[in-house]
């Protein structure tokens, strides 16, 4: 019953969460497929109403890379486009480094072609001796 | 204050329930501490599943507090726990990069706050 009651109060602030996790979603991907970032990825969104005003910050975490942007508008689909705007940004103001990296690495790859394919496949994965539960703390 | 909160999964074993809702707990009276969630009603929910392609888990965490305030994180791994960790990491790495702009933003000129 409780349950209930809250989820009609907040029914109409977050009837379109749906949509946002599907839009995050695609730009992770996009970016995935873009700069062959490996599998692992995160996402964290917040998004909070005062005195009229819509504030977002979103923190998208694809493989090795991280970013975080704000945003504020005037409601919540605004605020969050403004927030992965400024966060893709900062991805374009990296974009040139990546890239060269990424030459670097294709050229590094064709000139060491007797190195074992697995050893090759292993280092686009994040390393498998993370202990999660750091996470955590903070 | 009020806490509901549920933790599903679709398809997917999970174990650790208490470990988890522990985690969540911390994090709602983290965010009251510092004055973020005035509110009495605090929703959360989180959900895993496995799509269809892909060996990950997929995990979804959401919290409503009272129409005001939406943190949901999403993320994957090889199994529930890590995938769980990875998105309360991912919320409260928000919450670490908002209190470092909100001390940045009360330092004055001369470095004074």
């Amino acid at each position: 019953m409780k349950a209930e009651k809250l989820e009609v109060v907040g029914r109409e602030f977050h009837e379109r969460r749906h949509l946002t996790h599907k839009r995050m979603e695609r730009w992770i991907r996009l970016q995935q497929f873009v700069y062959g970032l490996p599998e692992e990825y995160a996402y964290a969104v917040r998004i909070s109403t005062r005195n009229g005003r819509t504030e977002s910050s979103a923190l998208v975490t694809v493989g090795w890379m991280s970013w975080f942007g704000r945003g504020l508008g005037s409601d919540r689909q605004h605020s969050l486009g403004l927030a992965l705007l400024n966060a893709s940004e900062a991805l374009s103001a990296n974009g040139t480094r990546l890239f060269l990296h990424n030459v670097a690495r294709w050229l590094l790859s064709c000139l060491n072609v007797f190195r074992p394919r697995r050893e090759a496949s292993r280092r686009s994965e994040l390393p498998a001796e993370i202990d999660h539960t750091d996470l955590l703390a903070g | 204050m009020e806490i509901l909160g549920s933790i599903q999964g679709e398809n997917v074993a999970i174990e650790g329930r208490e470990k988890m809702q522990r985690q969540m707990r911390d994090f709602i009276s983290r965010l009251q501490k510092g004055d973020r969630w005035n509110s009495g009603n605090v929703l959360y929910k989180v959900h895993f599943w496995r799509p269809f392609f892909g060996a990950k888990v997929d995990s979804l965490i959401e919290f409503r507090a009272d129409g005001q305030e939406a943190w949901f994180a999403r993320a994957n791994g090889p199994d529930p726990w890590k995938a769980f960790c990875r998105a309360m990491g991912s919320l409260k790495q928000i919450v670490t990069e908002m209190e470092m702009r909100e001390e940045g933003a009360g330092v004055n000129e001369s470095g004074e706050t």
